[in-house]
C-alpha cells in the first residue's frame, strides 16, 4: 500500500498521541468541559484510529478521508474540495459565516446534498474503508463535519509561530533547530514550547482580569502529575 | 528555603488544627498533605531545572534561545502584576523614576504594540536603564532581607503593610502558575521576603540580560496574534519517543505542559466553541517536520557533508481549535 511520509508518521505518531489524549480527556472532564470533536487530517484517517478515538475518548473524529485508497474516496474528497471552494468564495464575498449562515447559501446546501448522496453510494461499495468513510460522514452530518473540520487549520499558524517566532528554527538559510544532539534539541523544543504555552496563558489571565472573571483553578491532576513527576508515567 | 520543610509541617499542624486558608484556596479536594510532600520530594527537579535554565543560555550562543523566552515571560507577567508594587514598596527616588520610565513603557507597548519597530526602537532606548533598574532592585531587596526589621516595615503600620503588599492569594489569584513555585508563595505569605523576585533577578543576571530581540520577538507574537488565544499541548512526541533520558527534567517539563493547559481549561472561555448551543472542547492532531542534527557524533566525522547533514524530525502537537471563530 502506497503511504506518503508524512502519512506514516502520523499513523506512528498517533501510538504517541493516545496517552496525552486520555489525559487531557480527564482534565477537561474534570472542569466539566467536553472532549467533543478531534480534527484530524488523512494522516491520521485510518479505521483504527477512528475507533480509537470513538472508543476510549468518547469524542467524534472529524478526519479528512484518506484517497489513495480506491477512486471512490478519490471522488468523495474532490467533492469535499468542492465545498471548501464554495466556502472560500462565500467568505470572500460575505466575511466569515456563522455555521447558521453557511445553510442560508443555495450552493453550499446544493454541494452537502450531493455529498450525501455520494455517501450514501458508499454504503454499497466493496471497499470496508468506504463504506465505514461513508457511513460515518452520514451518521456526523456533512455540515457538522466541515463546519468543525476547517478550524484544524489553525494549527498550522502554531507550527508556523513556533518556528519563527519562538525561534524554534534558526532563521538562516538552513531553516534548522539552533542546537545539535538529540538532548539539546529535545531541551530547546520543549523550552520554546513551554514559553509559548505560557504567554498564551499570561493572555488569557490578563483578559480574563480585565473582565473580572479569573477564576481560580485548582483540581484534579496536580496531585497525580506530581507525584508521577519522577517517573515514566506522568501522564498515565 | 532553609526551614523550608519546617514550615510546611507548621503549615499543615496548623491546618489540622482548623486554619483551613491555605489548603481550602489551594486544595479544596483536601489534597493538600500528598501534593506538599509531592513537591518536597521533587524540588530537586525544580532546582535542576533553573539550573538548566541558567546552563542554557551559555550553551545556546545564538540569541534564540527557548530558555530565554521562558525567562522573558516570567519577567513579563511578573512586571504585570508587580507594577504597582514596586514603586511603592522601594520608597526609593531614583527607582521611582526608574519604574515609572518602566511602567511608561509598558503602557507605550500596549497601546502601540501593532508597530514592531516602534516596539524594537522602544526597548533599544530603555535596555541600559532596564537592566540597572533590575540590578538596583535586586541589591535593594537583599538589602530589605538581610535587615532583620526593614525600616520600611518599621515605618508603616500593621495596617499599612497589609494595604500595600499583595496577599499571596492575590499574587496567585494574577498568576495562577506561580503556584508551580509553591516555595516561592510560601516565603511572599510568611515574611514578604520576595525570594521570588530575589531570584528572577539573580536569574536575570546570571543569564546576562543583554539583548533585546528575544523581548521583541515575544512581544511581536504577543501583538500578531493577540486576538487568537490558543493554546496547545506540545509533546513533541517524535523527540521523545527517542529521548535517551526520562529524566526529571523530561517530566518536569510534561508537568508544566499539563499544569498550564489545565489552567487554560479551567479558566480559558477562549478554549470553548458553541456548536448547537452547546460548548465543546476541539482537538486539532497535527505533525509537523523541523530540520534538526541529533547525532552529536557527526561533528567527530571530520567529512564535511556528514558534518551539515541535517536530519528532518516530527514533531506533533495536539492543539486546540481556536483562532478560527465559528
Amino acid at each position: 500500500m502506497h503511504r506518503s511520509p508524512g502519512e506514516l508518521n502520523d499513523q506512528i505518531g498517533f501510538e504517541f498521541y493516545k496517552r496525552p489524549l486520555l489525559s487531557l480527556k480527564r482534565v477537561a472532564e474534570a472542569e466539566n468541559r467536553q472532549v467533543k470533536w478531534i480534527a484530524l487530517d488523512a494522516g491520521f484517517a485510518s479505521l483504527e484510529n477512528l475507533k480509537w478515538i470513538q472508543e476510549k475518548l468518547g469524542a467524534k473524529p472529524i478526519p479528512w478521508p484518506k484517497n489513495n485508497r480506491s477512486r471512490e474516496m478519490q471522488h468523495l474528497t474532490s467533492l469535499l474540495e468542492g465545498l471548501r471552494k464554495i466556502f472560500r468564495q462565500i467568505k470572500k464575498d460575505h466575511g466569515d459565516p456563522s455555521p447558521e449562515g453557511l445553510l442560508n447559501d443555495p450552493d453550499y446546501c446544493q454541494k452537502i446534498g450531493e455529498i450525501e448522496a455520494y455517501c450514501k453510494e458508499l454504503l454499497e461499495s466493496k471497499s470496508a474503508y468506504c463504506q465505514a468513510i461513508g457511513e460515518y460522514l452520514l451518521e456526523v452530518g456533512i455540515h457538522e463535519w466541515f463546519t468543525v473540520y476547517r478550524r484544524r487549520a489553525t494549527i498550522e499558524g502554531t507550527f508556523g509561530i513556533l518556528k519563527t517566532s519562538y525561534s524554534l528554527l534558526r532563521r538562516s538559510k538552513d531553516q534548522a533547530v539552533p542546537v545539535k544532539g538529540k538532548k539539546n534539541v529535545f531541551k530547546h523544543s520543549a523550552l520554546v514550547v513551554n514559553a509559548m504555552q505560557l504567554n498564551a496563558l499570561y493572555r488569557i489571565l490578563m483578559l480574563q482580569e480585565n473582565i473580572g472573571q479569573l477564576k481560580p483553578s485548582l483540581a484534579f491532576g496536580l496531585t497525580s502529575l506530581y507525584l508521577d513527576m519522577g517517573g515514566d508515567s506522568v501522564l498515565d | 528555603m532553609k526551614d523550608w520543610s519546617e514550615k510546611l509541617r507548621v503549615r499543615l499542624e496548623a491546618e489540622d488544627r482548623g486554619t483551613k486558608q491555605w489548603s481550602e484556596f489551594f486544595f479544596p479536594d483536601y489534597k493538600a498533605h500528598a501534593f506538599f510532600q509531592a513537591i518536597l520530594q521533587n524540588e530537586p527537579a525544580i532546582d535542576h531545572f533553573i539550573q538548566f535554565l541558567i546552563e542554557q543560555r551559555t550553551a545556546v550562543k545564538e540569541p534564540y534561545s527557548g530558555a530565554f523566552l521562558v525567562i522573558v515571560m516570567i519577567f513579563r507577567s511578573f512586571f504585570q502584576i508587580n507594577h504597582e508594587y514596586v514603586g511603592k514598596i522601594i520608597g526609593n527616588p531614583q527607582n521611582e523614576i526608574l519604574y515609572a520610565q518602566f511602567k511608561r513603557l509598558s503602557n507605550k507597548i500596549n497601546i502601540s504594540c501593532s508597530h514592531l519597530n516602534v516596539i524594537k526602537r522602544l526597548f533599544g532606548e530603555i535596555k541600559d536603564e532596564f537592566i540597572r533598574f533590575m540590578i538596583k532592585f535586586e541589591e535593594d531587596y537583599i538589602s530589605i532581607q538581610q535587615q532583620e526589621v526593614p525600616a520600611y516595615y518599621r515605618a508603616a503600620s500593621l495596617q499599612k503593610q497589609e494595604e500595600l503588599i499583595p496577599s499571596a492569594d492575590r499574587i496567585l489569584e494574577l498568576v495562577p502558575w506561580l503556584r508551580y513555585f509553591p516555595w516561592a508563595i510560601y516565603e511572599w505569605e510568611d515574611n514578604y521576603s520576595p525570594i521570588l523576585m530575589h531570584k528572577l533577578f539573580t536569574w536575570s543576571r546570571l543569564l546576562k540580560l543583554d539583548g533585546c530581540m528575544e523581548i521583541r520577538n515575544a512581544l511581536h507574537t504577543e501583538i500578531s496574534h493577540s486576538n487568537t488565544g490558543f493554546i496547545y499541548q506540545g509533546q513533541l512526541l517524535g523527540f521523545v519517543k527517542n529521548f535517551p533520558e526520562k529524566s526529571k527534567l523530561y517530566s518536569f517539563f510534561k508537568a508544566m505542559n499539563q499544569f498550564i493547559l489545565k489552567d487554560a481549561i479551567a479558566s480559558g472561555a477562549q478554549l470553548l466553541i458553541r456548536y448547537n448551543n452547546t460548548e465543546a472542547l476541539i482537538l486539532t492532531l497535527d505533525s509537523t517536520s523541523i530540520k534538526a542534527q541529533l547525532d552529536d557524533s557527526d561533528l567527530s566525522l571530520g567529512r564535511t557533508k556528514r558534518r551539515t547533514k541535517k536530519r528532518t524530525h516530527k514533531l506533533h502537537i495536539i492543539g486546540d481549535g481556536l483562532g478560527c471563530p465559528l
